[in-house]
């Protein structure tokens, strides 16, 4: 599984095998904690800064809140 | 080798504008046909010839520069528009540092830095409808990180009355503010010590660990491009890759907790 979801970050796991990774990632917090692992790696060998899952955590917490909305462009606004 | 491939791949988009290798295909034969390689090889400068070779057998042209995180994030983005939320929380922790770090070349202080960061993360969100897939999702995520620092910086102009210094009582002279270096300790702490932990792992690994996650990660190749510079299987590829990431991470989760809790 987890070699599943090294290739999934890498864009390199076959079609047929994504739902069932990505269920896992919604459901185990193992998993979701492998997905945080491995790309704080790749940034850290890309130098970039180190942010911990907290932070994460604090945006994925304050989306709960936001509603998709069809009509709203996020570039379009920044035009007005 | 990216910029002479770089300099290989331009050549052939000029000598072959017909020729459309933007999407990647996993095990597809999407190569240049036989005669335009007779015609690059003709027209390309003789020291390209190996590297040229080398690029055309191992299918670079199938649009690798382009697609290091499109599919999967691609695949996220279309699963968060048909109502799963969850795929949008890995994007969240798949581009934070990123999205930080273009926004942190605008905006200075730590919080304002998380604060933009999280704004543009939620606009994105909430107009990930208009997202129609015309650019990476990265360079469209960094745009609205742009604007909305951008948006931030202009906020903050409004407010922040015009700089008079004050002026030194004794001597009558303005007194020169000192430069704050506004990163935090933590954060600079934490970069510094996952990036050395990250690096002595690294230094660690056998050679055939380092030196795929190193093509993987640092030049952005793809697992049969790897495969090929490496001379094995796409599936050694894949494990070796893996390994790798396994072995840092086992070190690095045990430290992460330290910072747990804290700012980055």
């Amino acid at each position: 599984m987890k070699e599943k979801i090294s290739s999934y970050i890498d864009s390199e796991l076959a079609i047929e095998e994504i739902d069932s990774i990505v269920d896992t990632l919604r459901q185990e917090p193992t998993a979701r904690d492998d997905w945080f692992l491995y790309h704080l790696t790749g940034d850290a060998m890309r130098g970039q800064p180190a942010m911990d899952d907290g932070f994460s955590k604090s945006i994925i917490t304050k989306l709960k809140t936001v509603k998709i909305d069809p009509s709203y462009d996020p570039l379009d606004e920044s035009k007005i | 080798m990216i910029k002479l491939f770089n300099q290989v791949y331009n050549l052939c988009i000029l000598y072959f504008p017909e020729y459309k290798p933007m999407t990647r295909l996993k095990s597809g034969v999407h190569s240049l046909p036989k005669q335009a390689n007779m015609m690059c090889l003709s027209r390309i400068d003789l020291s390209y010839i190996g590297t040229f070779n080398f690029f055309i057998h191992s299918n670079v042209f199938r649009g690798r520069m382009d697609s290091s995180e499109t599919d999967t994030d691609l695949d996220l983005v279309r699963r968060t528009k048909l109502g799963d939320r969850h795929t949008f929380d890995m994007l969240v922790v798949r581009h934070q540092r990123m999205l930080a770090q273009v926004i942190s070349r605008y905006v200075k202080s730590p919080q304002q830095i998380e604060d933009v960061t999280q704004e543009a993360f939620i606009k994105a969100y909430r107009g990930i409808m208009s997202f129609r897939g015309d650019s990476k999702f990265s360079t469209w995520l960094y745009r609205i990180g742009v604007n909305a620092a951008l948006s931030f910086l202009a906020a903050e102009r409004s407010r922040i009355p015009l700089y008079e210094p004050s002026i030194n009582p004794n001597t009558n002279e303005p007194i020169i503010p000192q430069i704050v270096d506004n990163e935090s300790p933590e954060r600079l702490l934490a970069t510094q010590q996952i990036g050395e932990t990250v690096s002595s792992v690294l230094e660690k690994l056998p050679e055939e660990l380092r030196t795929a996650i190193t093509l993987r990660e640092i030049d952005g190749l793809s697992y049969e491009e790897i495969a090929n510079v490496m001379d094995c299987p796409i599936g050694t590829v894949r494990s070796r890759i893996f390994r790798a990431r396994e072995s840092i991470s086992k070190v690095l989760r045990p430290k992460l907790e330290l910072f747990r809790d804290k700012r980055w």
